[in-house]
């Protein structure tokens, strides 16, 4: 095949690989959205808590820390029902596989939470407010870090861009695509990635320029 | 241990084993075998509506698999055949009453059948579930079918667990008939069913085209009935003793043949294990004292634990009374697939932990090291490195250029190399970064520093968080290697639960072992930072 010819391919499938790649950042945001939530309870469990709550939010943080989320994900995925009914009510509510898979993403990102927002608050309330807005680009590394990871929800079935190449792949029955089809579709993780990094690595710098100043302010003061 | 206190052990044992040579007796009187040598005839119940095992020919008269089978019961015990045409519904009830002396008529072997009627052991032929799929189709295990559409026929026994099992994405149709049409308007690329009805649509004409390519799943062993009267009958051992000796010949391969039905994997190791024989030429599979066939030789669902010792009858003890089956404990070949999974998930981890480490120390150096286009290219291999996902990487290194090395110079790279390379460079990456990244932070106080393998010490307290969370990472991105199918601890754990059904305990263990793999993984780093060094 020339590469002309692969060329017209890979742009043949495109819209059909960038809705799957849609699919990787809904499930990532969804795991990010649930995660940052439970994550900001368990703080707050632990910062306003009574002795028995703040033990059960540091033995849930540590867990959440320790939770392999592929493994979570086939667990999730073999053991929750496709579908439940609401109680009292004969809405049956579907429970898709991506769902199950972003929840299992999630729990990293409770993980993420739980071990970094203490400090932070800590910083903003010495006033130390450069360094608490690092907060902001570790997060955003974090989400993309969770995107990369959303590839894997392809293992459970969900059709997200990685398992869109196979479909493709297989369909067209056409192995000198291959190589092209998996680089293409590593394209759009770089594409989306690399640009937020730089960024955040700007703001980052941008933070810790701030919070020298604000040393310097105080050793001086 | 004195002899004196071993002899009364001897004496009992020699005792209990002398009662039991006296229990050993000719099977009990059958009143139903009395009947039909009696009335000179069998009477068999089969099907009609099961093409090819029972089936109307063209004449009108019934013919098919078993209705050979109870050809072959009937010339062995010397009577004439009268095969009674029963249903699904009504066979038991025929069994009962006594309109039927035998019932061969596809009945799989349940723990409630055996309450209301007497199965013969050995089974005699295996159903389970498989999938009719489209003409094209490329799909040729059950891992490959994760996420495909397929057609499922409402209540179906098995469509939940199916689901579950190979997480299929099933769309119900009302009916056999609907989900049959819905498949040929190709609205799913197949339909999962029982084997044995596809069997029959693979020989329609109308289906030309369409294939089974996967194996059974779920495989459920089928019975030969008798009253439930007639257990430990002489009738009982006679048909029992025709049916091991059906698989000793091969006779029901040869039938199976005869009407091509697709040859079935229960029927080969069946008599692989029924003709096996020892030293003196006695076959493995004999009846003992009690007339009962050895554990080994029976269907593994009905042996109870009173029956066997050790580790089994443990685990069949914890079954029976809680329902939980701890297959991957008990039974030995479960055992060992299980053991070999975690072997697997450990070498990848420390393999890749490893790898993660040399990856990322040394392309941190090289990158320092002031050649000229060295730094730029690995410090963009890095960002290609832990911007994309590994495993994509390892689909393209595995299927991808797997498959170019393969044709152009017939080398076979291994998906263990593989998984661990991708897991490492993804890995290797982000230490990597880190570590240039702290050596930065470092030169805004010694702008003299340069990070070289005797330098690389000094960012260890710096750095040691972010390398440690990067490798526990590692470890539990193992998982993942099951894509390109490494016998890892989900694959062991997904392949053991479809032979069993057994899903929540299956599933439990798999976590619970994961993460105490984890926690160990996350120990040792501890402990290895601490040795790295001692004051931080």
């Amino acid at each position: 095949m020339s590469s002309a010819e692969i060329f017209t391919h890979l742009l043949t499938w495109t819209p059909f690989l960038l809705e799957g790649f849609a699919w990787n950042i809904l499930i990532a945001g969804f795991a990010a959205i649930t995660g940052t939530f439970v994550g900001v309870l368990l703080v707050w469990m632990r910062l306003k808590g009574s002795v028995y709550t703040v033990r059960t939010s540091v033995f849930l943080s540590h867990t959440f820390y320790k939770i392999p989320t592929i493994a979570l994900m086939f667990y999730c995925a073999v053991l929750l029902p496709n579908e439940f009914e609401l109680p009292w009510t004969e809405q049956t509510i579907l429970f898709p596989n991506w769902i199950k898979a972003a929840l299992a993403l999630s729990a990293a990102q409770v993980g993420f939470i739980a071990h970094n927002l203490i400090p932070t608050i800590n910083y903003w309330s010495q006033g130390k407010h450069g360094a608490a807005l690092l907060f902001i680009p570790n997060w955003v590394n974090n989400l993309l870090i969770t995107i990369i990871a959303s590839s894997s929800a392809s293992l459970v079935g969900v059709s997200e861009i990685v398992s869109r190449c196979n479909k493709v792949i297989a369909a067209t029955d056409n192995t000198a695509l291959m190589v092209p089809m998996y680089l293409y579709a590593s394209l759009f993780f770089l594409l989306l990635c690399f640009p937020m990094t730089l960024a955040m690595k700007k703001l980052k710098d941008v933070l810790l320029r701030q919070r020298r100043i604000d040393k310097n302010k105080t050793n001086n003061g | 241990m004195q002899l004196r206190q071993l002899l009364p052990l001897l004496l009992a044992y020699a005792l209990l084993g002398a009662v039991g040579q006296t229990m050993a007796q000719t099977p009990k009187e059958s009143p139903t075998l009395g009947l039909i040598q009696k009335r000179g005839s069998i009477h068999v119940g089969v099907k009609s509506d099961f093409p090819p095992f029972g089936q109307l020919s063209a004449q009108a008269q019934l013919e098919g698999f078993e209705i050979d089978l109870a050809a072959d019961i009937a010339k062995q015990l010397g009577v004439k055949l009268v095969t009674v045409n029963i249903t699904t519904e009504n066979r038991f009830q025929k069994l009962e009453q006594g309109d039927v002396d035998v019932l061969i008529a596809t009945v799989g072997d349940t723990a409630e059948r055996r309450q209301i009627a007497t199965a013969i052991e050995p089974n005699y032929y295996a159903g389970g579930v498989s999938v009719f799929m489209r003409p094209g189709q490329r799909i040729v295990d059950w891992q490959g079918m994760r996420g495909q559409k397929i057609c499922a026929a409402q209540g179906a026994y098995f469509n939940r667990p199916m689901s579950q099992r190979y997480l299929l994405d099933l769309v119900m149709y009302k009916g056999t008939r609907d989900a049959l049409l819905a498949l040929k308007d190709g609205r799913c690329i197949g339909f999962l069913y029982s084997s044995a009805a596809v069997q029959a649509y693979l020989k329609k004409p109308e289906w030309a085209g369409f294939t089974a390519p996967l194996p059974p799943a779920m495989v459920a062993p089928w019975a030969i009935n008798v009253s439930r009267k007639e257990a430990g009958t002489e009738l009982d051992h006679k048909l029992g003793d025709m049916v091991a000796q059906w698989h000793r010949t091969g006779f029901l391969i040869t039938t199976e043949q005869k009407w091509r039905i697709q040859p079935s994997k229960f029927l080969q190791d069946a008599k692989a294990r029924w003709s096996q024989q020892d030293d003196t030429k006695n076959f493995f599979c004999q009846r003992d004292n009690m007339g009962l066939w050895p554990i080994e030789c029976r269907n593994p669902t009905f042996v109870r634990y009173d029956e066997v010792g050790g580790l089994l009858r443990l685990g069949l003890w914890i079954q029976e009374s809680t329902g939980l089956n701890l297959t991957f404990v008990y039974d030995n070949y479960d055992r060992s697939v299980f053991l070999r999974g975690l072997g697997y998930s450990i070498a990848l981890m420390l393999g890749s932990i490893l790898l993660s480490l040399v990856f990322g120390a040394s392309w941190a150096v090289l990158s320092e090291s002031r050649v000229r286009l060295i730094s730029p290219a690995l410090r963009a291999l890095a960002v290609y490195g832990r911007m994309t996902p590994p495993l994509l990487q390892m689909y393209l290194l595995f299927f991808g250029v797997g498959a170019l090395l393969w044709s152009s110079f017939g080398i076979n790279i291994s998906a263990m190399a593989v998984a661990i390379w991708c897991m490492s460079y993804y890995t290797g990456s982000i230490i990597m970064t880190t570590l240039l990244d702290s050596a930065d932070h470092l030169r805004l106080e010694q702008p003299q520093f340069r990070l070289t393998f005797s330098t690389l010490p000094k960012l260890v307290v710096l750095t040691a968080g972010a390398v440690k969370s990067a490798l526990v990472n590692v470890a539990k991105q193992s998982v993942m290697a099951s894509a390109i199918a490494v016998p890892e601890l989900i694959s062991a754990t997904t392949s053991i639960m479809s032979d069993h059904g057994n899903v929540n305990v299956m599933m439990n263990a798999f976590l619970f072992t994961f993460i105490a793999l984890i926690s160990l993984w996350m120990w040792v780093l501890d402990w290895m930072e601490k040795r790295l060094h001692p004051h931080a």
